[in-house]
């Protein structure tokens, strides 16, 4: 096995663990913390837990809700200087990814300066940032545990990823009771998101037996409860297993990466304000079917594992399983039906092979693979 | 469009690794503490600033306190000679303006003494009239010009002369025993005693005459307007931390506190009328002007005044 490094940060699981953070941040030794989150968590009852746990321990918090869907550079810049002027020393994310993610990129600058475009890519970050805990709220974009944050480039309308060790937060508290109330269009769309980190984690040429041991839990948790959560949003003990299976897929693709489908998800999906969740799903089949050649060993193993636990024909391979198994939860939108124009789409090709998560793509990619995958899916 | 050899390529996939060289670095704690030190370094230098600062604001306070009373005593003798223009020109319009009128009377009686002397039959007893008026107008025009002459010449006494002479040496216990003498002469003094404490056979160099009138002026003031019943006025002379002292006090009736600051204002006098106004200030323009010194005045009602004037060696 090649020199490999694992990266993971210290995680709480379990119902009601949002109520330690005041705990955690005096921990810490920190008095005055920045709250990020976004005004539909703000306002779900069991956020109040998280104000009075900080109440209690005398933790005066700065509350910033003003994070979009996909998260603006400039946005990032706002909190940032919030952060400054109210002499924060911890940032506290409450939210899904776009919270998170935001979270990480006020850090970067406050301890870094300069302006958020110049920390796109891998390894690019020189000093720590402030010291950051994240609630997830959505199962998951597992930006709590990643060493990603994707944000959008305002001027070029593309989302940049910044990947970095400094970016894994130091606490991740993950509390199921967070995600009872995500909507059922939400729900789906971050389970999708997890399917896709998980095969990415596993095709990536950086892959690991310590990477494949999260991926493949991750799998098979989701095939376990994605399509009960979807059912009914209220059954516990699915939504407390498809948070379970966002931590692990957030483990492995932290440390493994990711692959093709996430370098046009975040290509797409800045140009056109897309949903990450739903554009993943709606790439994983055809990426799945262009990587076969090149990952053929783990995607049979991910085969064997679909057909343990899901009820299908006999004979189908991967990318058919996915197509299957998805059309069992929802209807696919193609991208027409979302409201993109195929001549511009067509823009963001270079975008595409630019992104720092093609590196670890099993297979070599050129513009017209890409293309091609564009016209399939519009 | 970027593009990415093979040996980028692996780069770029070790970082996603891991194994980038910010992430294998742990070295920034270092730098945060070097940076911290910089910040406490920094605020240690502007506490330094801000400390100058004060003293220079405190240095710049004073300098104005000071230039303040320089404006304000400036402010005063400006109007001290303006009250002194006024009333000298007060003191000479009334006497003038009399001679005017004694002039345009005079006139009249002469037109008068034409008329008598053309009437063929004048009397002794007409021109004797006409001459008594003429002669009583001629006096109170004389008498009125001469009063001006004088609001002139006192006037002249006390603005500033060029120096007297040079200064020269002299025995201070003659000089004031001299003055002390004519004063006597001049004034009745049986109920009072004067007092002269000053060492005896000390030469000085200084001017003599001024020393004298000042003195002379100073017990003036105090027998005109101190002294009630049996009075006492203490001349004293002495040397201390090279400047000359000498110090007349009495022990008459005081000065009260409201007319203290302006008793050296040029024809401001306590008696109205009945003297010039001018002796204090003839003596604050001789010691300050001729004698180069300053002098203090302490009274009380009731108990007595004492004036202190301080001249340099």
């Amino acid at each position: 096995m090649e020199l490999r490094k694992f990266i993971a940060p210290e995680i709480v699981f379990g119902n009601g663990c949002r109520k330690l953070v005041g705990q955690y941040v005096k921990n810490f030794g920190i008095s005055k913390i920045m709250l990020i989150s976004d005004a539909k968590v703000s306002s779900q009852e069991w956020f109040e837990d998280i104000v009075n746990s900080l109440d209690e321990d005398d933790i005066r918090h700065v509350m910033a809700f003003e994070v979009s869907v996909n998260p603006r550079d400039y946005e990032c810049h706002q909190i940032a200087e919030r952060y400054q002027a109210e002499a924060c020393d911890l940032i506290l994310a409450v939210g899904g990814g776009s919270v998170m993610d935001c979270a990480k990129a006020v850090g970067v600058l406050v301890n870094n300066g300069g302006n958020i475009r110049d920390y796109e890519g891998v390894d690019e970050i020189l000093l720590p940032i402030p010291p950051l805990i994240c609630i997830a709220t959505t199962s998951g974009s597992a930006a709590e545990i990643s060493q990603f944050a994707i944000i959008t480039h305002t001027d070029e309308n593309y989302k940049m990823a910044l990947v970095s060790k400094a970016l894994v937060p130091d606490l991740a508290l993950l509390d199921p009771e967070t995600t009872y109330r995500v909507p059922l269009e939400v729900t789906i769309d971050t389970g999708l998101d997890v399917l896709a980190h998980a095969t990415e984690a596993i095709a990536s040429n950086a892959s690991s037996p310590m990477t494949d041991l999260h991926a493949f839990e991750a799998i098979k948790l989701v095939l376990m409860h994605l399509q009960a959560v979807s059912v009914d949003l209220g059954d516990v003990e699915a939504r407390e297993g498809m948070l379970q299976a966002s931590m692990h897929a957030g483990i492995a693709f932290s440390n493994a990466s990711l692959g093709l489908i996430h370098a046009m998800a975040h290509a797409l999906g800045g140009r056109f304000d897309l949903i990450h969740g739903e554009l993943n799903g709606l790439l994983i089949e055809e990426v799945v079917k262009f990587n076969y050649s090149c990952a053929r060993e783990q995607f049979k193993k991910i085969e064997t594992l679909c057909y343990e636990y899901l009820d299908m024909p006999k004979g189908m391979t991967l990318d058919e399983i996915y197509r299957h198994f998805m059309a069992s939860i929802r209807q696919q939108r193609k991208l027409s039906e979302q409201g993109v124009d195929k001549g511009q789409l067509m823009d963001s090709i270079r975008k595409v092979l630019e992104d720092p998560c093609i590196f670890t793509n099993p297979r070599e990619v050129v513009s017209e693979d890409v293309k091609i995958i564009y016209e399939k899916i519009w | 469009m970027k593009k990415y050899g093979n040996d980028q390529k692996n780069e770029m996939r070790l970082k996603l690794m891991g194994m980038g060289e910010r992430s294998m670095r742990k070295n920034y704690y270092r730098e945060l503490v070097e940076r911290q030190n910089l910040l406490e370094q920094k605020n240690k230098e502007l506490e330094k600033e801000i400390e100058k600062r004060e003293a220079a604001e405190i240095a710049l306070k004073k300098v104005n306190a000071e230039l303040e009373n320089q404006v304000e005593e400036r402010t005063k003798r400006l109007n001290a000679l303006s009250r002194l223009v006024q009333s000298i020109s007060h003191e000479i319009n009334t006497p003038l303006g009399v001679s005017v009128t004694a002039i345009s009377y005079l006139e009249r009686l002469i037109d008068r003494l034409r008329l008598i002397l053309e009437d063929e039959a004048f009397t002794a007893f007409d021109f004797e009239s006409i001459d008594r008026d003429m002669m009583k107008t001629l006096t109170v025009l004389t008498k009125n010009i001469y009063k001006s002459v004088k609001v002139m010449e006192d006037f002249n006494g006390i603005i500033d002369h060029q120096p007297h002479s040079y200064p020269e040496f002299f025995d201070v216990y003659e000089v004031l025993d001299q003055t002390i003498k004519t004063f006597e002469s001049e004034f009745d003094i049986r109920d009072h005693v004067i007092d002269l404490i000053c060492p005896q056979e000390l030469v000085i160099k200084s001017y003599p005459s001024v020393l004298g009138e000042v003195l002379y002026h100073l017990m003036t003031n105090a027998y005109v307007h101190g002294l009630n019943g049996k009075g006492h006025i203490q001349i004293k002379f002495k040397q201390e931390n090279e400047h000359y002292i000498l110090i007349c006090s009495d022990n008459g009736r005081g000065i009260d506190a409201s007319i203290l600051p302006h008793i050296f204002d040029p024809f401001y006098s306590g008696r109205f009328g009945q003297t010039t106004g001018l002796g204090l200030f003839r003596v604050y323009t001789l010691v300050h002007k001729q004698l180069h010194g300053s002098i203090g005045v302490v009274s009380e009602v009731d108990h007595g005044t004492t004036f202190t004037v301080k001249i340099p060696e």
